[in-house]
């Protein structure tokens, strides 16, 4: 009953190709071409890259599990939130000589996670649509975070230059890219990466199946929260110091990753890996146009073009993959 | 009327009640499933047959009363909760995940948030039993179901509800997405498990399959349960005169002042029509200066048709053609339906129709501005001019153009929706359901209405679900069943039983004979249970 007659090569192509396909050959293709143009960047180039670009995938990584949640599912406060997790490590935690790296680092994901539970309380059971309820955490964090330090700050523990140190044969920052993404594999191994999907993009069928719709996107929301404290904690080390007014430039950019990536913004289509490529190829544009000196004027229309042809891209590559 | 069960109730309501805000959907309902049998349940619209499957598949939660499992009072506060209790239901929409696999749909909801409840392997080999026994390929587990058919989509839900413990199975109008033969395996599979004393609730609009499935049937009439009769007394004859709650079910009602019109002076015509893929096609033709009655089941098709109809829906295949002047012109949209004379009155009128931050002189006239336009500006004094004479027509209460639309009752917004129409001076006005809610008084005045313009000349066909309003005020009657138009009635053939006859697919003519010889004009295989 299925399709018999012999379907169009791109139909077969859209289903049987992975989601993401598209945005890694993008990514092959960015890496080429910053080969060309940079001499070091495959001699050892590409680690400060990856170093660099580390928050922002991390934060894209972040944004995946709201957006794959549906229902609108969107977190604006992502960039906030490691904004306000960097100035309580810098701020909070080393004026006070608490500096040890378990304390840092454990501190770093509850508050992460508790900026997450808000959101999620305010979206799962106040039920305020998420680009509202975000709209106004991003405002909350932001306001907080420039509120506990008003000035930027340089003094870090030394344990911290190990995030960005790219002596070994990887850059450490991808063990942290790669620890997480390890823990999101397991996670998709349980009953809640089906939970996610099924919600995600059929709500009412989860809900009549009896899948506890509430508490998987609550969960979502809480789990955007805890890797956007890994990415604050990132951001902190790469930075060298906290800035409360760093954090918030990375919301529209993590969603325009997750974009590029080829989540679907409508939910339960994609995964993380898709953020992280997401975020790697906007990255890549990013740097490839600031080699060729292009102005930021430019770089942000990039941005803008890139992140329609993307979604137009999406859209059309799911028609296919969906076509009868 | 009622017998009572042998055994105790698998599950029973006991007095329920249920109100949406001020309106009873469900009242004082009494329904008791006895264990191993298969129990229909009937009724037209707004009957309350929805509202009842709704509180037993934990969807909601009644306003009153008591839901009784094996005995007991439960909370049935929610799917999982109903499903603990070992009741499933499958519903008319096929709600499966397109980006799951049909095995992820099957099972979702089994497991708790992270931890799963059974192996991948036990789960495929419980599901691949279900698929097999209703005759469909274990393939459809492993892909995700985009390209699947209704009826294979149909098949996972079923899956879903088969796979897991239950007592209770309740199938509302489940069976409408599945083809002839996957639903005779599935009648055939709870034959089996009637046997070991599992019990159904069916919830169906086809007299053919509650003939051959059911043992006893609960009738609901207006929110209230006329009574259960067992199986031999559950004839279509019987159960549809309980349903219309009329003691003689030959009883002929013609409506005074229907006049026939000529049928060769067609105004708008449906050729070879197909309201959804695979549908079946019909030829509807609606004659000049009738009102033509749009009748039948939610979700049957009716809905579907006056969209067709009026260009905002296109047709699966086939056409609608309006005449222009004497020759036919395609309708082929929207716009260009109302370039061409039809004018559509969308159905939920808060959504679809008024703008609700605005008064009622600007909700009238929003179709019909340019024409008080110079040079593109408004003249807002002909504007306003016009619109007093619209609502003076109308009689809009308050008689006040700068009136906020959101104060007006239901049936005044009505009125105002269809005067936005009125003032393009339409040939055709195609009304989808105006009068749902609103009350007998502005319904009447609505009818009065109708008629004048229909005297002026204008066609009307109008959409409604209830049956005596389509009596009240229609010259004819067309019942959709099944995404076609199954009847057209007119004339002494115009009567409530034989809409609602036709609203469940049959003609009052088998009635009367069935009552004679009892099945031998059913086509469908029987199965024996």
């Amino acid at each position: 009953m299925s399709a018999t007659v012999a379907t169009p090569l791109l139909q077969t192509v859209a289903r049987k190709v992975p989601y993401f396909v598209p945005a890694l050959v993008a990514v092959a293709v960015m890496l080429l071409l910053t080969a060309s143009e940079s001499e070091t960047f495959l001699s050892g180039g590409w680690k400060l890259v990856l170093v660099y670009a580390s928050p922002l995938v991390l934060l894209a990584m972040a944004q995946a599990p709201v957006v794959l949640s549906g229902g609108g599912g969107l977190d604006l406060s992502v960039g906030p939130t490691a904004g306000l997790v960097s100035v309580v490590i810098a701020a909070v935690l080393i004026p006070r000589d608490l500096s040890v790296a378990w304390l840092v680092i454990v501190v770093a994901l509850l508050t992460g996670a508790a900026a997450g539970a808000v959101n999620a309380t305010l979206v799962t059971l106040v039920r305020i649509p998420p680009i509202i309820a975000t709209l106004a955490t991003y405002l909350v964090f932001a306001g907080l975070a420039t509120q506990v330090l008003g000035a930027p700050t340089g003094f870090l523990p030394e344990w911290m230059s190990w995030f960005t140190s790219v002596d070994g044969v990887l850059p450490n920052v991808l063990y942290v890219i790669l620890g997480v993404g390890l823990v999101w594999l397991l996670l998709t191994r349980t009953a809640y990466w089906r939970n996610l999907l099924m919600v995600g993009s059929n709500d009412r069928a989860a809900y009549t199946a009896g899948v506890n719709v509430t508490a998987v996107r609550f969960l979502a929301y809480l789990l955007t929260g805890v890797m956007a404290g890994v990415a604050g904690l990132v951001l902190t080390a790469v930075l060298g110091g906290a800035d409360a007014t760093v954090g918030p430039t990375y919301t529209l950019q993590a969603i325009a990753a997750v974009a590029l990536g080829g989540l679907s913004l409508a939910g339960g289509r994609g995964g993380l890996f898709g953020a992280a490529v997401g975020a790697v190829l906007l990255f890549l544009i990013q740097n490839y146009l600031t080699l060729t000196e292009a102005s930021s004027f430019e770089l942000q229309m990039a941005y803008g073009v890139v992140l329609i042809v993307a979604i137009v891209a999406n859209g059309a590559w799911d028609r296919k993959r969906k076509a009868r | 009327m009622s017998t009572p069960p042998l055994e105790p109730a698998v599950v029973e309501l006991a007095g329920i009640t249920h109100r949406y805000g001020p309106t009873v959907a469900l009242s004082d309902c009494r329904l008791s499933i006895a264990p191993g049998e298969v129990h229909g349940l009937v009724g037209e619209n707004g009957s309350g047959k929805s509202t009842v499957v709704k509180l037993l598949s934990g969807i909601m939660r009644p306003t009153e009363g008591e839901v009784r499992v094996g005995g007991k009072a439960v909370d049935l506060r929610s799917p999982a909760a109903a499903q603990r209790h070992e009741i499933v239901t499958v519903f008319q929409e096929t709600l499966v995940s397109d980006e799951c696999s049909g095995l992820d749909n099957v099972f979702a909801g089994t497991d708790g948030i992270f931890r799963r409840a059974r192996s991948g392997r036990a789960e495929r080999e419980a599901a691949e039993r279900v698929v097999a026994s209703l005759g469909a390929s274990p393939a459809i587990l492993q892909s995700s179901p985009h390209h699947l058919s209704l009826a294979e989509r149909q098949v996972l839900t079923l899956t879903r509800a088969l796979v897991r413990p239950w007592k209770l199975l309740i199938l509302d109008e489940a069976t409408s997405a599945l083809d002839l033969s996957t639903r005779d395996r599935l009648f055939a599979v709870l034959a089996d498990h009637r046997r070991e004393g599992r019990s159904v609730l069916f919830v169906s609009h086809r007299m053919d399959e509650l003939e051959i499935l059911i043992d006893r049937a609960t009738v609901q009439r207006s929110g209230r349960t006329v009574g259960t009769v067992g199986k031999d007394e559950a004839t279509p004859a019987r159960l549809l005169s309980m349903m219309s709650g009329r003691s003689d079910a030959g009883e002929h009602h013609v409506r005074a002042g229907a006049r026939s019109r000529q049928a060769a002076d067609v105004v708008l015509r449906g050729v070879d029509l197909s309201l959804v893929a695979q549908a079946p096609a019909f030829d509807l033709d609606v004659r000049r200066g009738e009102i033509l009655g749009i009748g039948g089941l939610d979700g049957q098709g009716g809905s579907h048709l006056v969209e067709v109809l009026a260009g905002v829906r296109p047709t699966a295949s086939g056409r609608v053609e309006v005449d222009r002047d004497g020759s036919w012109t395609r309708v082929t949209g929207y716009r260009q339906a109302f370039r061409s004379g039809i004018a559509y009155v969308p159905g939920k009128r808060q959504e679809e129709g008024l703008f609700p931050s605005m008064t009622v002189g600007d909700n009238l006239s929003m179709a019909t501005l340019p024409r008080h336009a110079r040079a593109g500006l408004f003249r807002s004094s002909s504007v306003l001019t016009r619109v007093r004479e619209e609502m003076t027509r109308l009689g809009v209460v308050p008689h006040d153009p700068s009136y906020p639309i959101t104060g007006l009752s239901g049936g005044n917004a009505q009125k105002v929706l269809v005067g936005r129409w009125l003032a393009a001076e339409p040939d055709v006005l195609i009304l989808n359901d105006p009068l749902r809610g609103v009350d007998l008084g502005t319904k009447r005045d609505f009818y009065a209405l109708l008629r004048e313009l229909t005297e002026a000349g204008t066609t009307v066909v109008m959409l409604s679900t209830e049956i005596e309003e389509l009596l009240t005020c229609c010259d004819r009657v067309a019942v959709c069943q099944a995404e076609r138009v199954f009847d057209v009635l007119e004339g002494e053939d115009l009567t409530y039983d034989a809409v609602l006859a036709a609203m469940f697919g049959r003609h009052v003519s088998d009635e009367q004979s069935s009552d004679e010889q009892s099945s031998d004009h059913d086509t469908h295989r029987k199965v024996t249970l």
